[in-house]
């Protein structure tokens, strides 16, 4: 059998400078006049075996994943999957990324049975949690928390077939995964000193979760909001991807509404490194802020997180966490869920149901503002939580 | 082509704190790996387990030496080839000679040094420490041997610039394609990562990041078997090749201008001196309505079309002035400074260039 891939190159893009936002290297005569290349600029093709992560590589680690692979489940939410979890408890115990289950949640078995989940437990920290489905005597992953692998050792993110999913290495030892700071997406009125919207963005965080202008935020997540800049602080404390409930204030109505937080404003032309890092493979959108996580350069795709990592012995190191840029995949490690495990099975961290309801005419909050004022590039970061 | 030897490993074991040998000398293979490397594929997990052996080797030779090279406001990496301090990197990275560059190491230390040559249409370039320190960590320059399609190959860098506590991340690939200019692998390279280090098995530099393309497999990379023939000249300072970084310099396109959205138009309401939107005689209270025959409803749509084009580029705008119709062409220019109430990440670490900024 003999697989080929095009590898079509059109243009390169220079990966240096942070400062300028031109992509396309041009190609330029050079001081003969001719026309050269340092890239392709025709079609190349590439046969499948020589990828390094390819189908052919993947066979050969068949029997590393063999152990944990009747563990793994595929999260569906409204049908769509949206992760991987793997089962860490016979009775119906399944860990996965806790960011991507925003709506009612099944689980596909490696047995072809799909049952009903729900969230017994869940980590704001290091997005995981814990979901259980009404079953018995499931296979269990064993997690080696005594394991840590160094720089250069192989790692196979577990799927549901005899092939790991993806393969790759180790690139950077565990650390803390730094925080970034989360968006809704609104302007606040600088006078008042309330927490009182003045704007939505369209298409922001805010805008989707229904906040509308003169809406006043009395509450993020159980945190009371009183001024505008204890908002700020707020949703500062969160990064983007993570979900929170928004307490408003409408006229004399109390909502909660739920939002799930943005990294920047909608509308704005990605920056550069962002470009970069989302060329080729789509991004978690909470990939930002664990608490300790080892970085890996295996290519998956956002909604193949939350299952686990074995290394060549088969032993499970890490579940990934997020698939976080072009270069990097972000796993927390076996430690660290070992210790989480028992406290999110307790339900001592089971998530509050969000009481009130989205109004009706929610979807207002998309419509663009009447009047918008912007410089050029844009807006002050500062204004707007 | 010649063929010329300029580069020969220096082997020169420094013992460290009594254990740690950080020597620029290849790594040996035995007959096992030898026979694993050259296969098509690893067939097993006796395979796989060899193979992680020397890649944790050729790591734990190539994290110390991979820096970060920061000049002016340009980031890139870069790495160590001699215990003199000779670093290789891109020449994007460095743009030309004489220029004050830092080089941070992965244990933290800051290096001063000066961009020496680089031929920019190889984008390969280099820059010398001012004072390397006796412990200095280098690594060897492959010698002068072809590149072989599916070859494993390590990738080290800085991607997105240096971060506390992260060790240059450590990439693993294979040679998918060359073209004598270029080695396309499927190690992931992203930017901060430009003038980093591509390994071989045997921890040997054998060539250094340039660019990527759309999909996660187009990576490229300059080959030391390229760099080589012009080692001596890169050396002297000399500086030739389509200058790609002058461009990268010259920045984003920009109007000059400020404006609202009012009623699905865009208002423009303030119009900087210096800048092209005043010299082709655009005025606060003109309502843009088409740039290159595009209607335009919102500010940020403006913003979006010029964000696409490049400083030099030409755009006709469509204005309505007091209730009437008027046009112009504008040459779009390049942002220097920052504009007011503009958000600019990198304006914190503003250097005066040397080169004066018109």
């Amino acid at each position: 059998m003999r697989i080929f891939v095009s590898l079509f190159i059109a243009f390169g893009v220079l990966l240096g400078g942070i400062v300028a936002a031109t992509f396309l290297a041009a190609q330029s005569p050079d001081e003969s006049g001719l026309a050269r290349h340092n890239y392709p600029t025709e079609r190349i093709t590439v046969p499948s075996w020589r990828f390094a992560h390819g189908p052919h590589v993947r066979a050969a680690f068949r029997e590393v994943v063999a152990k944990s692979r009747p563990s793994i489940v595929e999260i569906k939410v409204e049908g769509r999957k949206v992760a991987l979890g793997g089962i860490v408890g016979a009775d119906g115990w399944i860990l996965t990324k806790a960011s991507a289950l925003v709506g009612p949640i099944t689980c596909r078995l490696s047995d072809g049975r799909e049952l009903d989940a729900r969230i017994v437990g869940a980590s704001r920290e290091y997005d995981v949690a814990m979901l259980k489905v009404a079953a018995k005597q499931l296979p269990t992953l064993v997690i080696s928390d005594s394991v840590v692998p160094v720089v250069g050792s192989w790692l196979a993110s577990v799927g549901m077939d005899s092939y790991p999913l993806a393969v790759g290495i180790v690139s950077v030892q565990p650390r803390e995964i730094p925080h970034q700071a989360g968006i809704l997406g609104i302007q606040l009125d600088a006078v008042s000193g309330q927490a009182l919207i003045v704007r939505v963005f369209p298409g922001s965080a805010a805008a989707k979760a229904g906040l509308m202008v003169s809406d006043v935020i009395l509450e993020i997540d159980g945190a009371e909001t009183p001024t505008r800049d204890a908002l700020i602080r707020r949703v500062w404390q969160f990064n983007p991807g993570d979900q929170v409930t928004v307490k408003v204030l409408r006229g004399k109505e109390q909502l909660t509404l739920e939002a799930v937080l943005m990294g920047r404003f909608p509308g704005l032309m990605p920056s550069r490194n962002e470009f970069q890092n989302r060329l080729g493979s789509g991004l978690s959108e909470r990939r930002f802020g664990f608490p300790s996580a080892f970085q890996h350069d295996t290519v998956i795709n956002a909604n193949d997180c939350g299952g686990p990592v074995v290394n060549l012995d088969g032993e499970v190191v890490g579940f990934n966490i997020a698939r976080s840029g072009r270069t990097e995949t972000y796993a927390i490690t076996a430690a660290s869920i070992s210790k989480l495990l028992y406290e999110l099975m307790s339900g001592n961290l089971e998530p509050e149901p969000v009481e009130g309801s989205v109004p009706e005419n929610s979807s207002a909050g998309e419509k663009e503002p009447e009047q918008q004022e912007s410089p050029l590039v844009p807006l002050v970061p500062a204004e707007v939580p | 082509m010649i063929k010329r030897v300029l580069f020969v490993a220096i082997i020169s074991p420094l013992l460290l704190s009594g254990e740690l040998l950080r020597a620029a000398e290849p790594l040996p293979f035995s007959p096992e790996l030898k026979s694993v490397l050259s296969a098509r594929y690893p067939g097993n997990v006796e395979d796989l387990k060899l193979l992680e052996k020397q890649v944790q080797l050729v790591a734990a030779q190539a994290v110390p030496a991979t820096v970060e090279v920061e000049i002016g406001r340009s980031i890139g990496s870069g790495v160590i080839v001699s215990k003199g301090g000779l670093v290789l990197t891109a020449a994007h990275v460095i743009g030309r000679a004489g220029r004050k560059a830092t080089l941070v190491l992965a244990d933290g230390r800051r290096l001063e040094g000066r961009t020496l040559g680089a031929h920019h249409l190889m984008d390969a370039g280099m820059v010398q420490i001012t004072d390397p320190p006796e412990d200095l960590p280098f690594v060897p320059v492959a010698p002068d041997t072809s590149v072989d399609i599916g070859q494993w190959v390590v990738a080290t860098g800085q991607p997105g610039g240096i971060l506390d506590d992260r060790s240059p991340p450590v990439r693993l690939g294979r040679v998918l394609a060359t073209g004598g200019q270029w080695i396309c692998t499927d190690c992931t390279l992203v930017g901060g990562d430009s003038g980093g280090p591509l390994f071989n098995m045997r921890g040997e530099v054998m060539a250094i990041h340039m660019s990527i393309g759309p999909e996660v497999v187009h990576n490229f990379h300059v080959p030391v078997t390229e760099i080589q023939p012009v080692w001596d000249k890169m050396l002297a300072g000399e500086v030739w090749g389509n200058d790609r970084a002058k461009r990268e310099l010259e920045g984003r396109a920009v109007l000059g201008l400020a404006a609202r959205t009012v009623n699905n138009r865009c208002e423009v309401t303030q119009v900087f001196t210096g800048y092209p939107a005043e010299a082709a005689g655009v005025q606060p209270g003109d309502q843009i309505v088409a740039v290159d025959g595009q209607l335009i409803t919102s500010i940020l749509e403006l913003s979006a079309y010029v964000f696409a084009k490049s400083p030099g580029d030409s755009v006709h705008l469509d204005i309505v002035r007091n209730a009437r119709p008027t046009e112009f062409d504008v040459v779009l220019g390049a942002i220097r400074d920052p504009l007011p109430g503009s958000y600019d990440p990198s304006s914190s670490e503003t250097e005066p260039s040397a080169e004066g900024q018109p």
